[in-house]
């Protein structure tokens, strides 16, 4: 399981440099891996060079915003299966469940993240071994 | 409203007149009965007359009483008409016949009363008649085929023809002369009913909001142009048109109808929002009140339905919550970044040195940035409530400038930029408000430093004979064009709430506010290629 854990790549985006820097922190902490976008174009170019294993996306950005991205993300088939989980200070829970995507609220404490980190990506592995 | 109630005082008015005529007509008489009495040319029997004087009088008497009490004037009118030609017949006829020329004029007086009552030029053809028919029962009598009544064996015709021909001559003058200026007063009348129709009606389409009458059925009798207007019809496409189906969305139709009927019972209503239906498409935002017209007049019934276009309203509400959301982002973000830091080192794990130092400067650099944004929404408020004071004295602006812009030095070397300051080395003194344009060129500077993180940035000042211009520089994200309208607003809605803001609207309001009140001007202008480049100037003059 440890090994497994190891080698995650987790992609983070987020316009913000410390939030950035507070997620990236925590994640090596546990052994990820972690690739980090400032902004949406960057995070689309680094999803398909570096087929990250999870994806973290704040919503509101400039230019393209978390909405276009995770459009972008499903949109092609490299990168369609990247489970992806919306940081947001946006109530819009809604949204997420229509999009099927999993939200964690701003502000949240670390343990709360690397939580739902770790069940979405136990979720993937299961549906993985189906397939 | 008068308008709804001339008809009925217009009867009124009608009704007066005729009893005065009858009571003139009864005074004539009785001063003619007495005159002929007097000069002993004939002696009349008093008693027939003065009971007709009585019936007269009793018959008028209760007038105003049964005016104020009955509704319907117009039968009350006739009936009186009626009442009164078929006693005043039998009175004549009891006295020996129509040939009895002195009530003679209690005819053309009624058919003058009825006149006032009936419409105007029904006063001719009712004389007309009128005359033709004692024309004829003359004829018929002097042929025989009647029998010739007399009075009491005198034979009037014999002995007074002057007398009655003048007297005639003298009651068809009244009559042309009462008609002429009963017609006067009628037609007076109608002017100014005409008039405050008018009034009623220039008020009705002068109205802000939309105006629309209608029946019993929910078919519009009546629109005003502002209605029309706001839905993009004209007046006639609406007339006679059911309301439901032509201005109502199609999912308000069972609901407007159920406040139509509610309308009937609660005769008025307040404040219903609604969306109306635009003409090709499109609907309006409205607030409804509505009054059902029943209880104004009886006879009429219907709705008078007013319209207040409310989409200014909502707009502003849609600027107002994307302006919060836009507030609570901003505050959310360092605190966010606050709060996860905290959360980290209060976990048992222990951290580095090196990175607790790093991660205690961030949480202080997120909670200077916190205190930033409380500043500023302190400024705002303060403008908002005018408690940001200009005052102007004479001053080196130069030396401002660069006082501020040498502040920002150690930023530009942290993030490797270039920074430019060009200024001069001598400017001549402008009034100025120190402190306060002093936060004008320091915000303006953390605007450009905020959003570029490569190239360059500048500062510049120049003069002219009339103003000072300074311009502040960057070569970070450019703003939309879109962006840029609004850029200055400090309520304003760019559609996009998932959009990071390039500035969160209350710095460039201030400070706008803070330049016009030195009786200056701010501008920017961005484009691909050459950057940002916000502007300032302000009069040398105080």
């Amino acid at each position: 399981m440890e090994a497994l854990t190891e080698s995650r790549k987790i992609l983070a985006v987020d316009d913000e440099a410390h939030m950035l820097r507070l997620i990236k922190y925590n994640l090596c902490r546990e052994g990820y891996t972690v690739l980090t976008a400032s902004n949406g174009k960057e995070a689309i170019e680094i999803a398909h060079l570096e087929s990250p294993d999870l994806v973290l996306l704040d919503i509101r950005m400039p230019g393209m915003n978390g909405y276009d991205v995770f459009a972008s993300l499903k949109e092609h088939p490299k990168t369609t299966r990247i489970p992806v989980i919306f940081i947001s200070i946006l109530s819009d829970d809604e949204e997420t469940i229509r999009l099927g995507a999993q939200r964690i609220r701003k502000p949240f404490s670390p343990s709360v993240l690397i939580d739902k980190i770790r069940s979405v990506l136990v979720e993937l592995d299961a549906s993985e071994k189906v397939r | 409203m008068n308008v709804l109630n001339d008809k009925r005082l217009n009867i009124i008015e009608r009704l007066r007149w005729m009893v005065l005529f009858r009571l003139a007509a009864v005074i004539f008489i009785l001063s003619i009965y007495i005159t002929v009495n007097a000069l002993k040319i004939m002696n009349f029997p008093l008693a027939p007359f003065i009971i007709l004087c009585l019936i007269e009088g009793f018959l008028n008497q209760p007038y105003p009483f049964v005016v104020n009490r009955v509704k319907d004037l117009n039968r009350l009118a006739y009936i009186h008409l009626v009442a009164d030609l078929v006693l005043i017949s039998g009175i004549i006829h009891y006295l020996g016949g129509i040939e009895f020329s002195f009530f003679n004029a209690l005819y053309p007086l009624i058919i003058i009363g009825s006149a006032m009552i009936l419409s105007r030029d029904f006063v001719f053809k009712l004389a007309t008649l009128s005359s033709l028919a004692f024309a004829v029962v003359v004829a018929l009598e002097h042929y025989g085929v009647l029998p010739h009544t007399a009075i009491f064996g005198l034979n009037l015709f014999s002995q007074f023809q002057i007398v009655i021909v003048l007297a005639n001559i003298i009651f068809f003058y009244f009559i042309a002369f009462l008609s002429t200026y009963s017609s006067n007063v009628l037609e007076q009348k109608g002017k100014e009913i005409e008039k405050q129709r008018d009034w009623a009606e220039g008020l009705l389409s002068m109205m802000m909001d939309g105006l629309v009458i209608l029946d019993e059925n929910g078919m519009i009798t009546k629109v005003n142009d502002s209605i029309s207007k706001l839905l993009g019809y004209c007046n006639e496409e609406l007339v006679g048109k059911p309301m439901l189906e032509t201005i109502c969305a199609e999912a308000d139709r069972p609901r407007v109808k159920e406040i139509l009927i509610s309308l009937h019972i609660q005769k008025s209503l307040k404040d219903i929002e609604l969306d109306l239906l635009k003409k090709g498409g499109g609907a309006v935002p409205i607030r409804l009140n509505a009054v059902d017209l029943a209880c104004s007049r009886r006879s009429v019934k219907g709705s008078f339905l007013v319209f207040h276009d409310t989409t200014s309203e909502r707009e502003s509400e849609k600027i107002k919550s994307a302006f919060l959301s836009n507030i609570s982002h901003e505050l959310n973000t360092p605190l966010s970044v606050i709060k996860g830091f905290t959360q980290t080192m209060l976990e048992k794990r222990e951290i580095a040195e090196p990175e607790r130092n790093e991660f205690l400067k961030i949480m202080d650099e997120e909670i200077d940035r916190l205190e930033r944004i409380i500043e500023d929404l302190m400024d705002m408020a303060r403008m908002e409530i005018g408690w940001i004071k200009i005052k102007k004295e004479k001053g080196q602006l130069i030396d401002v400038l660069r006082e501020v812009a040498g502040k920002f030095a150690d930023e530009a070397r942290r993030k490797k930029l270039l920074y430019h300051i060009n200024l001069p080395e001598q400017m001549s003194p402008v009034y100025f408000d120190r402190e306060n344009i002093k936060r004008v060129i320091s915000r303006l500077l953390e605007n450009a430093f905020k959003y570029t993180d490569s190239g360059e940035i500048s500062i510049e000042a120049e003069e002219d004979a009339n103003k000072v211009l300074v311009s502040v520089g960057d070569t970070g994200r450019i703003i939309e064009e879109k962006e840029l309208v609004n850029i200055f607003n400090m309520f304003c809605d760019d559609g996009n709430r998932y959009a990071g803001l390039r500035k969160m609207n209350i710095k460039l309001p201030v400070i706008k506010h803070i330049v016009e009140a030195h009786g200056g001007s701010i501008w920017v202008r961005s484009l691909e290629g050459q950057g940002t480049k916000f502007s300032f100037a302000l009069p040398r003059e105080a």
